[in-house]
């Protein structure tokens, strides 16, 4: 016996059915390289040393796992999908002379082959697009930090272990196809002998609540951010509602049409509705695979873009002016920086327009309802909710005001006006460590052009 | 020599919810010497598939027992089944089943691919039978760039190759043209006429009229079988017409 047998005839079967190997393959490939590529990043130790990196970690980490998941379910998919049109020749080897036992091991070296071909491709491939993800990540995010790229080889190791899983599970199947199988019903298997699918209610029941629930949790978080996890729920919830809404619920449906006779007997109805049973039950796993890809692929591009767009408007509202000078009250002498700018602007024949001067008084403080504590401010930590509740008040002498805008408004003792950016400051009163102040009148805008830039800007007396 | 015999066989289908029971065969007995040609006819339901799919080793029958060249076919152990059925058995299909991926000549080797015979021995093999059944000019072809009369006879190849002692057909005909069958049946007949015992299960009155032989089987039973003797296949065909219709009424008063 020749040992070299079945390891030929399986290459002589993945070349013979290329058509549908080679795409099989590029899913692999690409599966292989996107996990990789997650991996690697979220794995890279220069990540550590940036600024809210935690964040980006755990995002990366909940990446990992929908990719992960969406490998599993999409490659054996495609899997069951190949075999099943194989059928008739695996019947036929059958038939002809071999053995389950020996089909077994030509299904063994196939998956062997897409194995290996697969993962080198693919890690090779990660290694290479990682690289240049990596760098476009970098100049996107515009963190400047020391990263080294690096061959990750913990990456490699966990993208291995991770795939060699899958495509272990998916041969296991294909086995027990096999096994499960006798030869004549392998060689009807391609063609037809279909039963009508079966649809329960309780899997369309649990689609709709789950994806119900996915939705309610996703429009429910407020920012993401701020709870990541639950946003990762509702994203699992989505995936495993679409999946069983396509998979049972388009049946459940279409079987309760179908009861409906005065409907199903229109010659409109009847064709269509018996004929997309069938089809629905080869189709409803790549039709929601197509969903919840461009799912993401919308999300994905939603959120990307505007946090890329968003990251503009930021400077802008963070940096206001194109030069600003600030000085410590105490020992500025402000007539001297004055003339020491005229004389820089006239040495490098600049001019300026727009310039305005104020007094003010800046800090943080830590929001909670009217009180503005600033203690709290010290604790360091990075989690979001924390970022959330910071405040940057800038104070803004009454005189300063009138005279930018040239009004006269005026303030008795312990008043203010206020300016919040973003939503309106609802609070009748203000309070900074023991003192309270009474809110006078909300403005709706400031002439220092801070507009979104610091949470508050307060003219006090 | 009596190369098959078949004693008592009983087929009853289970199926899987409801325990819904259809006998498929309820007593067949029969035999076939080596070098005869038999054709085996019924209705539609009758049992012939399952008859033949038994015989084949692809299905076990309820009870009952198959003698192939005086070893029983039931008995023997699923992992030698295959290589039993690659070193005795040829199949001819109703719809070929030649694989599209493969080109014609590469479809009639793949059971002795599959019993790994070198490839001198193939292609000699190969050579006299591509003649005698006029497909050398199609051999580098694939399957979906030839007619359908050209696909069984690469089919047939394919069941010959192996030398086997009984090749089993199931409507052979079925899916071909009135000219391509007759042209598959006189191919038949002439292989049976080198020797080859051939079992054939059939619809078709003159396809069975080329037979040696004509078993009828009814509700799971043989019922009649008509012997060829000295008649012509006109005759034959005669005869068989006669008996299918008697056998349609009901079939009370034949012998
Ligand atoms: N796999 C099976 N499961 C259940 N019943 C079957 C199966 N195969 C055939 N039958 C039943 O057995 C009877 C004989 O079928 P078959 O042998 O295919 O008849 P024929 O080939 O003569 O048309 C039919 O009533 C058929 O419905
Ligand atoms: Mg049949």
């Amino acid at each position: 016996m020749n040992k070299f047998f079945y390891p030929k005839l399986a290459l002589v079967n993945l070349k013979k059915n290329g058509n549908t190997y080679i795409p099989y393959i590029l899913t692999c490939i690409g599966s292989i390289m996107a996990f990789y590529t997650m991996v690697s990043i979220h794995s890279n130790k220069g990540l550590d040393q940036m600024p809210g990196s935690m964040n980006l970690k755990t995002i990366l980490f909940l990446g990992i796992i929908v990719i992960g998941i969406f490998a599993v379910i999409f490659l054996f998919y495609t899997n069951s999908f190949l075999i099943k049109r194989r059928k008739k020749e695996l019947g036929l080897y059958s038939i002809l002379g071999l053995e389950k036992k020996h089909i077994a091991w030509v299904l063994f070296y196939e998956t062997v082959f897409v194995t290996v071909i697969s993962l080198s491709l693919g890690l090779i491939g990660g290694v290479l697009i990682g690289k240049l993800l990596f760098l476009l990540l970098l100049n996107m995010v515009r963190f400047k930090s020391p990263l080294i790229f690096h061959v990750d080889y913990w990456g490699l190791l966990i993208t291995t272990a991770v795939f060699l899983v899958i495509f272990g599970l998916t041969l296991l199947t294909n086995f027990l196809q096999v096994k499960l199988a006798n030869p004549i019903d392998l060689l009807k298997g391609g063609q037809h002998g279909e039963k009508e699918p079966k649809s329960s209610w309780l899997v369309t029941l649990i689609g709709i609540i789950s994806l119900g629930t996915g939705y309610v949790i996703a429009l429910s978080v407020e920012t993401p951010l701020e709870a990541l996890l639950l946003f990762f729920v509702a994203v699992v919830f989505v995936i495993i509602g679409t999946y069983a809404l396509f998979i049972s619920g388009s049946i459940t449906l279409l079987k309760q049409l179908k009861k409906n006779k005065t409907f199903y007997y229109q010659s409109r109805n009847f064709i269509s509705v018996s004929g997309m049973i069938y089809r629905m039950k080869q189709n409803a796993v790549g039709l929601a695979n197509i969903c919840i890809l461009s799912t993401m692929v919308l999300v994905t591009l939603s959120t990307t873009v505007s946090l890329y767009i968003g990251q503009e408007g930021m400077r802008r509202d963070f940096y206001p002016l194109d030069v600003s000078i600030i000085g410590a009250a105490a020992n500025t002498d402000f007539a001297e920086v004055i003339t020491m700018i005229e004389s820089e602007k006239d040495k490098s024949n600049v001019r300026s327009k727009d310039e305005i001067s104020f007094d003010l008084a800046r800090f943080r403080a830590f929001q909670e309802g009217s009180h503005f504590l600033r203690d709290m401010v010290e604790n360091q930590a990075t989690d979001a909710l924390y970022y959330q509740r910071i405040s940057n008040i800038t104070l803004i002498p009454l005189d300063d005001y009138n005279r930018l805008t040239g009004g006269n408004k005026r303030l008795a003792e312990n008043e203010m006006l206020i300016f919040s950016v973003g939503d309106n400051y609802g609070e009748a009163t203000i309070v900074f460590g023991d003192e309270q102040y009474l809110i006078t009148e909300q403005l709706e805008s400031i002439p220092m052009d801070f507009k979104k830039t610091q949470d508050m800007v307060t003219p006090t007396t | 020599m009596r190369l098959l015999e078949v004693k008592n066989l009983k087929k009853i289908y289970t199926t899987r919810f409801g325990g819904n029971q259809i006998q498929a065969l309820s007593n067949v007995s029969f035999s076939v010497e080596q070098g005869e040609y038999v054709a085996i006819m019924g209705e539609s339901g009758s049992g012939k598939t399952t008859l033949l799919n038994i015989l084949a080793s692809l299905d076990k029958p309820t009870s009952g027992e198959v003698y192939l060249d005086g070893k029983n076919m039931v008995t023997i152990k699923d992992s030698e089944i295959s290589a039993f059925r690659r070193d005795n058995l040829g199949f001819v299909f109703q719809d070929f089943n030649l694989l599209d991926t493969f080109s014609i000549q590469d479809n009639i080797f793949l059971p002795l691919v599959l019993a790994q015979k070198n490839y001198q021995e193939m292609s000699s093999r190969l050579q006299p039978l591509s003649e005698r059944l006029k497909i050398e000019d199609i051999l580098k072809k694939f399957p979906y760039e030839v007619s359908g009369g050209q696909k069984q006879r690469a089919a047939v190849a394919r069941a010959l190759i192996t030398k086997p002692k009984l090749v089993l057909a199931d409507e052979p005909t079925g899916a071909l043209d009135s000219k391509a069958a007759m042209n598959l049946l006189k191919i038949f007949s002439s292989i049976n006429n080198l020797g080859q015992t051939i079992l054939m299960v059939t619809h078709s009155v003159a396809a069975a009229s080329h037979a040696n032989r004509v078993l009828f089987i009814k509700d799971g039973e043989i019922y009649n079988q008509i012997y060829r003797g000295s008649m012509s296949n006109d005759d034959m065909y005669q005869k068989i017409s006669f008996t299918l219709s008697v056998l349609a009424s009901g079939g009370e008063e034949l012998e």
